[in-house]
């Protein structure tokens, strides 16, 4: 059985896929970094030494550039940085640079300032750690444009397949924290997170008629995401998975505002999608 | 071939060391709580029995954690040196345990004119986005300030010691996790609201909290009308008051305005 383990696990390795699955998911998480920075303005609120970020320390390199009144300049380069990389990401010029550049914003932006940076920061830090190791640029890009006539070659597959077991290890991570806590397991979790006044879209409660379908809602999130590992290994379970996941992040958007991130665990899913059929979609639209 | 085995030895790391970083901390579980639950307290007896069940699998679900999080403890400062070098973090514990309560930041401002009469300014700055109206397109932008203002509070509570609460506490004695929030808005405040010769002589910041009824209980319509009114008089900007100045309050006062409980937990003088 180990030995049928290895082998299936080597080919899964050794296999190579065409680009476009990795072309769609630069676009998406370009896009989603864009959105990203838009809610994170103006400039002055979040980005410069004296704004709504933690008081420099003693040492490190936030107290030098505070020190030498460098905390506004530092700042906006550091915006900067980050609009033209998630920009070049997502229209494709220089698609690889673009990637790993973003990857380096979003860092140093969690050690510049991370009072404002949520699970969907987070998310796209290590959604671009694992688009890093591939070409993301040979479909789809202005990479694409400017080399024309060159052959569409395939790309091996392991890192769409890291991008698979991340996003997977999100929803089990998520699911053990949460199975830790009575109010997930009473079935009330999900009524105290309707309530909370910082994020709640409507501003009237539900009514006391609705406690039955608030547990089964909270009792069927935590089922979903201590499984989903195990209904997405399978190709036959897999689009159930991916269809309760986007039927899940579409209420969470709906009824809370959680920033950007229902777009981006969307957005995650095209790795899951086969690679063929993303290229099929391809041809299909240029013919 | 080299090239293959090190982009296997990598990919085998890589996942065992972000696996191992998104277990919930020992000190978490420790902490994890098992109460007794009472059959009359549910919503029905079914659901009562689902509860019980989960808590029995959740205990032996911990006991996994444990054993696992025990057995790669020698690994841990490697793991714990790549995820933060390479900025992977994998604490994916959202709404974990949400708040079961509401959450509220206003700061208060004091201003002394030259040879004037002091007053002060009072602004609700949590939630950003006013709470009685349908949030759309303007609550994206806004949830980035709520974050980082409910960071700031949280790490606030973990930094500040015990005996700090006490009434003579002083502003340099508290953790400096409030202060961006107490100096980005008096800025703002005196950029916006102070005439020339006018300085702020101190802000404090205020954090409320209100109750939210449990699953299955209505809310009582009273109360949540006055809480309402209350908030409207915040959403038109800082409250002015410029008579009847009340005296500043120790450390950690209270006040309270319907049923949202406030406490004085970060101050600073000028």
């Amino acid at each position: 059985m180990f030995d049928a383990l290895r082998s299936q696990l080597a080919t899964r390795f050794q296999t190579e896929i065409p680009p476009h699955s990795y072309a769609l998911l630069r676009i998406a998480l370009g896009a989603v970094g864009l959105v990203s920075l838009f809610g994170l303005t103006p400039i002055g609120l979040f980005w410069h030494l004296d704004s709504l970020a933690p008081v420099p320390g003693d040492g490190g390199i936030r107290a030098w550039v505070a020190a030498h009144g460098l905390g506004t300049i530092v700042g906006n380069l550091l915006f900067t940085w980050l609009l033209c990389s998630f920009t070049a990401m997502t229209i494709g010029f220089r698609s690889d640079a673009a990637a790993f550049c973003s990857l380096v914003g979003l860092v140093a932006q969690t050690r510049w300032n991370d009072y404002p940076l949520s699970s969907a920061h987070q998310l796209l830090t290590v959604l671009l750690f694992c688009l890093i190791w591939t070409e993301t640029g040979r479909v789809w890009s202005l990479d694409a444009r400017n080399a024309s006539g060159a052959a569409v070659r395939a790309l091996p597959a392991w890192p769409l397949w890291l991008m698979r077991c991340q996003v997977a290890l999100v929803y089990l991570s998520s699911g053990l924290h949460k199975f830790a806590y009575p109010m997930w397991r009473d079935g009330s979790a999900v009524h105290w997170a309707l309530n909370l006044n910082a994020f709640h879209r409507f501003p009237w409660p539900l009514p006391v008629q609705a406690a039955p379908f608030e547990a089964l809602l909270t009792w069927s999130t935590l089922l979903f995401e201590l499984t989903f590992w195990l209904l997405v290994l399978f190709r036959r379970t897999r689009p159930l998975a991916l269809i309760a996941g986007v039927a899940l992040h579409l209420g969470l958007f709906a009824t809370l505002e959680l920033g950007p991130f229902s777009f981006l665990m969307i957005a995650s899913y095209i790795c899951y999608l086969d690679p063929e059929g993303s290229a099929k979609l391809f041809r299909t639209r240029n013919n | 071939m080299i090239r293959r085995r090190l982009v296997a030895i990598f990919l085998a790391w890589h996942l065992f060391a972000i696996f191992v970083s998104s277990l919930p901390a020992q000190n978490r579980l420790s902490r994890s709580r098992f109460p007794d639950r009472d059959p009359s307290a549910a919503l029905n007896p079914a659901f009562h029995r689902v509860t019980t069940g989960l808590d029995a699998l959740a205990r032996g679900t911990e006991a996994v954690e444990r054993g696992i999080w025990r057995a790669t403890r020698p690994l841990h400062p490697a793991i714990n040196y790549y995820v933060r070098m390479t900025g992977l973090s994998q604490t994916w514990s959202m709404f974990a345990n949400a708040p079961t309560f509401a959450q509220y930041m206003r700061v208060r401002y004091y201003v002394q004119p030259r040879g004037g009469r002091r007053w002060m300014a009072t602004e609700l700055v949590l939630p950003t986005n006013r709470e009685d109206r349908i949030r759309t397109l303007q609550s994206f932008r806004d949830s980035y300030r709520d974050k980082a203002l409910g960071i700031a509070i949280g790490r606030f509570y973990d930094h500040r010691k015990a005996v700090l609460i006490a009434p003579e506490t002083k502003p340099d004695q508290l953790p400096k996790d409030l202060a961006p929030v107490a100096r980005y808005f008096a800025r703002e405040f005196a950029r916006t609201h102070l005439d020339d010769g006018e300085r702020l002589s101190r802000v404090e910041v205020w954090v409320g909290t209100a109750p939210i009824p449990p699953l299955g209980t209505a809310a009582d319509e009273e109360v949540r009308l006055e809480r309402t009114v209350v908030l409207e008089s915040y959403y038109d900007g800082p409250i002015e008051q410029r008579i009847n100045v009340a005296p500043e309050p120790p450390y950690h006062a209270g006040e309270r305005e319907a049923d949202i409980a406030w406490l004085l937990e970060y101050y600073e003088e000028r």
